[in-house]
């Protein structure tokens, strides 16, 4: 055998002493211990570093610590049930907090026609300039297709004026999809500005959050006072 | 009286029920402080904090090893301590109780058995023990100290540093290979001390 020994032979002899090695590994290490002086010697090192380890004084307590009620240190032990609504009282919170997360990021990714609808402050900014910049793209390909849509049956111009500007804009790439299909591509077309991006969570879930997190907390905090307090 | 009805009393805020445990571990909860702080007077105050958080959230507790329980207290106050002291590395004794002058005795090793030569050679291994442990990182030395020193199984050590059984095999393996490299040192100055009372302990682990 070699001498080269790794960790996983060290974890696996100091499994050993202890007996928490399977009958199998114990089995294959003991016939490596039998053909290996290097890996022997090691053990031996190991089971006598714990045997040390095993012999080492035990400090007895200097004093006594046991507790006296006077201490204002020692405070009485809490219910069960407060760690519990504490828990309950940061998860609600923690949820709250993803869902104001939630309500900033949908909107950017989403079109504009969203805004008027919820109106996020500081979201509603920033999806302004996000969408517009990323239908950029869109409104060069625009002149490109112009004369395409001139082209087109003359019903679709006056159709085009009547959904605002900004989202018949939006949509024109796909209605040109849908131009061979004729007029028919009409009749949803007006219909498709009514669409809104996936909906940011509601105020209501938010404010049931709120609540959930100041009722927990509130009830924890009352608990533990009443606790203190009957203890005294 | 049996240790599941005082904790059963001290959940319900029997403080002299609770004080009967706190008699019971106190050396225990003392010894694993004091060699993961190695320094009485931090291990000292790390046990009060263990046990006033302990009876606190004694509530907590829903059976198992109430021992691992209450060590689990302990490590968590020591680790507190650790954390205070890097940020101040030097820190300032703080006077303790006016019980506080017993603390100038080695009461380890009041073992009135031993000879004065005996107890030098206990020193001796207990400081070349010592700084050994403190040489090991913290994580590595807390389950050294839970299982080869408190004589806890994987398990229970497992449930007291919360921590998966492969974590706990393989961090006892690198720290006591770490205690061999470091006590090799010390291996000549030992085995006097040693012989004493190492034999039948080698003889033993080796069946």
């Amino acid at each position: 055998m070699n001498n080269k020994m790794t960790f996983r032979d060290v974890e696996k002899l100091s499994a050993y002493l202890d007996g928490q090695l399977s009958r199998a590994d114990a089995a294959r290490l003991e016939s490596r211990l039998a053909s290996d002086p290097g890996l022997r010697a090691v053990m031996d090192d190991l089971r006598r570093t714990r045997a040390v380890l095993r012999a080492a004084p035990k400090r007895r307590a200097p004093r006594n610590f046991t507790l006296r009620a006077e201490s204002r240190r020692v405070r009485p032990p809490l219910p069960r049930l407060v760690p519990a609504l504490r828990f309950a009282s940061v998860v609600a919170s923690l949820l709250l907090v993803f869902t104001f997360a939630t309500n900033f990021v949908v909107p950017l990714s989403a079109s504009r026609s969203a805004q008027p609808l919820y109106g996020m402050g500081g979201g509603g900014d920033v999806t302004d300039t996000g969408p517009m910049a990323l239908e950029a793209p869109a409104a060069t390909e625009e002149p490109y297709t112009a004369p395409a849509a001139t082209g087109e049956p003359e019903m679709a111009a006056p159709a085009e004026p009547a959904p605002t500007e900004d989202s018949a804009r939006t949509q024109e790439p796909a209605a040109k999809n849908l131009a061979p299909q004729g007029t028919q591509g009409l009749t949803p077309a007006p219909s498709l500005p009514e669409t809104s991006p996936p909906p940011p969570i509601p105020a209501a879930w938010q404010v049931g959050l709120l609540a959930a997190a100041v009722v927990l907390a509130t009830l924890a905090f009352l608990l533990r006072w009443l606790t203190d307090r009957r203890w005294r | 009286m049996d240790e599941t009805a005082l904790i059963h009393d001290a959940q319900r805020g029997d403080l002299e029920a609770f004080n009967r445990l706190v008699l019971a571990y106190q050396d225990m909860l003392f010894n694993t402080a004091c060699r993961i702080l190695g320094d009485d007077d931090l291990a000292a105050d790390a046990t009060q904090e263990a046990f006033i958080s302990a009876f606190r959230s004694i509530g907590t507790f829903r059976g198992g090893s109430f021992r691992a329980w209450l060590l689990r207290t302990v490590t968590n106050a020591c680790y507190d301590e650790l954390r205070r002291r890097k940020r101040r590395p030097t820190v300032p004794l703080e006077p303790m109780t006016s019980e506080d002058e017993e603390m100038e005795t080695p009461r380890w090793m009041a073992d009135p058995s031993l000879t004065p030569e005996e107890q030098t050679e206990l020193v001796d291994l207990d400081e070349a023990i010592q700084d050994c442990l403190n040489a090991l990182p913290t994580d590595f030395r807390t389950v050294v100290i839970l299982v080869d020193i408190q004589g806890m199984d994987y398990e229970e050590a497992a449930r007291v540093v919360r921590t998966p059984l492969g974590t706990i095999k393989s961090r006892l393996a690198r720290a006591r290979l770490r205690m061999r490299e470091c006590l090799q040192g010390f291996w000549e100055l030992l085995p006097a001390a040693f012989r004493l009372r190492d034999d039948p302990l080698l003889a033993e682990s080796r069946v």
